[in-house]
């Protein structure tokens, strides 16, 4: 049987999907992912329908941001419809970075921003060597 | 009418299939199964012949054109039937939904049940979705072994297959239902049409059906805007699961 507290963590999961493939003159979430490596973190922005010239990527050294607004004409038959677009997104570092040293490329709407991780200057002295006892 | 548990039940009204080819996808990584399903079951214009319903399913009704409708729906023509969830299954649900659907797919005499879904793939990820995905396939008996073979899939050599396909698998087997997996390299986080198409090519070989991948690759930006939310729901799912389990991953 279900336990009470896998149910409510079930009902408690906060679920709602919408259709629309750009929320008009709403500000929008794009999805990101997070990687931390030895030498480099990475972030990727997913944009998709957005063209290069759009997006502004900036960074400091603890925050990457993604701010793009975008217009669309379509026209169906006589119709023509306007509509307008902004996503924006701000993720937040788990370590330090360069920023200076970041880079961040563009491809069919994904955005993928490589930055160096800061690095400590590794200790003048080494450790104190412990010795090992049964 | 529900077979082996009460807590699922799989609801049919419409003809019913003869010996059908069952494919059933949910969302994961990537939103492979359901983007591949949502697009078979467009391009065969297949209609709607029943849902699978549960107290325990998330509380989500699915809107489309102003109409509240059920995540779970089966779709079906002629010996094709598709069973496509828009939301995550996970957990309990996740066990006795593939629990259902295994003894359903059983009592309808099913030729083969294939389960299409995304395997995360670091080099995909990494590449942000360039180039082909790689299709495996794991098969649960020698009919499914030889379906594998016809695909074109890659046989998947060990590993592993968690969480809702591992179920349908279990329980395929347990009711001795002949059933194949396919699994396109995909990228877990982000919603990746392409490897949907590369995956419905296989299922095109598989079962001799011809749905355009082009119209896929076409859609696929707006695909991506569709779904947004969706994986959104995936990515939380997986994490809670994780928690609930203590799952390392």
């Amino acid at each position: 049987m279900w336990e009470d507290d896998e149910l409510d963590l079930l009902l408690s999961s906060a679920m709602g999907r919408l259709e629309h493939s750009l929320r008009w003159k709403q500000t929008n979430q794009p999805l990101s992912s997070l990687q931390v490596g030895e030498k480099f973190v990475t972030v990727v922005f997913d944009l998709p329908g957005v063209e290069r010239d759009e997006v502004v990527i900036t960074c400091t050294d603890d925050r990457v941001s993604v701010e793009a607004e975008v217009t669309r004409r379509a026209k169906r038959g006589s119709r023509v419809t306007e509509g307008y677009a902004r996503y924006s997104k701000q993720v937040v570092l788990p370590v330090k970075v360069v920023s200076e040293k970041g880079t961040a490329k563009f491809k069919n709407g994904m955005i993928t921003v490589k930055l160096p991780r800061r690095v400590h200057r590794p200790l003048k002295e080494p450790g104190k060597r412990l010795r090992l006892t049964a | 009418m529900s077979q082996t548990s009460p807590r699922v039940r799989i609801v049919e009204f419409g003809p019913k299939a003869s010996k059908p080819n069952v494919i059933v996808g949910v969302p994961e990584a990537g939103l492979v199964g359901t983007i591949a399903c949502s697009f078979i079951i467009e391009q065969l214009k297949l209609e709607e012949r029943g849902y699978v319903d549960s107290d325990y399913m998330p509380p989500v009704m699915v809107v489309h054109d102003s109409v509240a409708r059920l995540p779970v729906h089966i779709f079906g023509k002629d010996n094709i039937v598709v069973i496509l969830s828009e939301v995550p299954i996970m957990g309990r649900l996740s066990l006795e939904m593939a629990k259902e659907v295994s003894a359903w797919s059983r009592s309808v005499r099913a030729n083969l049940v294939c389960g299409i879904t995304g395997a995360p793939s670091k080099e995909r990820e990494e590449s942000q979705g360039e180039g082909k995905p790689t299709v495996v396939g794991v098969g649960n008996d020698m009919k499914a072994m030889e379906a594998l073979k016809t695909s074109g899939a890659l046989p998947f050599q060990d590993g592993v297959v968690s969480g809702f396909y591992a179920s349908l698998l279990k329980y395929c087997t347990q009711y001795e239902q002949s059933s194949i997996v396919l699994l396109a390299e995909a990228m877990a986080q982000f919603p990746d049409p392409a490897a949907a198409s590369a995956v419905i090519e296989k299922i095109n070989t598989l079962l001799s059906l011809k749905v355009d991948t082009r119209q896929l690759e076409k859609e696929s930006e707006e695909i991506r805007m569709q779904t947004r939310e969706l994986m959104q729901q995936t990515r939380q799912a997986a994490e809670q699961s994780d928690r609930a389990t203590g799952a390392y991953r």
